[in-house]
């Protein structure tokens, strides 16, 4: 895919990357303690993308997907947005209901509710991360659970982030429990005022 | 981007702030995923003309760009234009729209951005401000739909996941 321009300076764009990475291996840290296994981060991408090309990563648009979305308040307004396939969002709620591997096919009232818990914890420990490193003071709102088409899901947040720019860097993470059970790719599509705030502040 | 005049025969996808105008009898035009984006769909049944726009944003705001197809006030202009090199008669058009779909409200959670709403908006100004009478909308709700239209005949398919199949 080719990089059509550049939207943040090397620098800022290094800045953001390091910030993300840090606020990832946390949420995967919260999700560990919060199963009750050990997860490990298998990779960690930062992609600079056609924002319009950022469907690819789950599938094209029409692939089925799970979003877990958290609005985010406080020194700066913007959203997180978690993604995973839906193979991987129901082997999590296998493992954190304590239900035998493949137990889950549905998204139901529970099932949602432990995957936006989920997504609560895992966004909580992202924001977190971000803001003791930069001192904001960054709120998230109870998570909302999606299974739809990727494209849908993604749309609003890709949207706004097309205000600024054609081409965004995505944060993709993979990870994996030690038994390889649950195989996960999770993105993180940052708004670009959430961004900019973080940037501003970047003091270590 | 705008492609015009393509002599694909088969399903052309129209991708995010893009826009395409066919006459190729066997073409399909298709937005795909669309969860508060809007897809514009203009048709010149005479011709058999047939020209879709995937709006992501509502207004250009004066942005320096050329005319784009990302915002819904330059996009439907910018159809219209594109269809007329097809020798189409703007008072032909059957115009309709899809998606506006409001996402992350179906669980209760406010979405700030209104994007879906405010898309929907823009692209009704819009087109009645080209003269247009607008034929069909199917927008809103809370989930995503991909919008086909048929070139040969002018229709209009909407599929969503777990939801009947419908035509406007």
């Amino acid at each position: 895919m080719a990089i059509q321009e550049m939207t943040l300076k090397q620098a800022e764009m290094n800045r953001w990357i390091e910030l993300s990475n840090k606020g990832i291996i946390n949420a995967i840290s919260g999700l560990s303690q919060m199963i009750g296994r050990h997860v490990e981060t298998t990779a960690l991408r930062a992609k600079h993308i056609p924002i319009k090309h950022a469907t690819d990563i789950l599938g094209g648009p029409e692939a089925c997907a799970v979003g877990v979305y958290l609005a985010v308040s406080g020194s700066a307004n913007g959203h997180a947005l978690l993604v995973y396939e839906p193979k991987t969002a129901f082997a999590l709620i296998d493992m954190l209901m304590e239900i035998p591997p493949g137990s889950t096919n549905t998204l139901g009232e529970m099932e949602q509710s432990a995957l936006g818990e989920m997504g609560n914890i895992m966004g909580s420990f992202f924001l977190n991360t971000l803001a003791d490193i930069t001192g904001l003071k960054l709120c998230v709102s109870p998570p909302s659970v999606i299974m739809d088409m990727a494209g849908s899901i993604l749309d609003a947040v890709l949207a706004d982030m097309m205000r600024d720019s054609d081409v965004a860097v995505i944060m993709e993470a993979t990870f994996s429990t030690q038994d390889r059970q649950v195989n996960g790719t999770f993105l993180v599509l940052p708004s670009p005022d959430l961004q900019r705030a973080l940037l501003g502040n970047g003091t270590r | 981007m705008i492609m015009t005049g393509l002599r694909v025969t088969g399903v052309i996808v129209v991708g995010m702030g893009e826009l395409q105008v066919t006459d190729c009898p066997s073409a399909v035009l298709t937005c795909l995923g669309l969860g508060s984006c809007v897809a514009v769909c203009a048709y010149e049944p005479v011709h058999k003309v047939g020209g879709m726009a995937h709006v992501v944003l509502p207004y250009h705001n004066g942005k320096q760009e050329m005319l784009s197809a990302k915002y819904a006030d330059t996009a439907v202009p910018l159809l219209i234009q594109e269809m007329r090199k097809f020798g189409i008669l703007a008072s032909r058009l059957i115009v309709k729209i899809a998606g506006g779909a409001q996402m992350s409200a179906a669980l209760g959670v406010n979405n700030i951005f209104k994007t879906g709403e405010r898309n929907v908006a823009a692209s009704k100004e819009a087109i009645s401000k080209e003269g247009i009478t607008l034929v069909a909308a199917e927008t809103g709700g809370h989930y995503g739909r991909t919008v086909k239209m048929f070139i040969d005949t002018g229709k209009i398919v909407i599929s969503s996941a777990g939801r009947d199949i419908k035509e406007i």
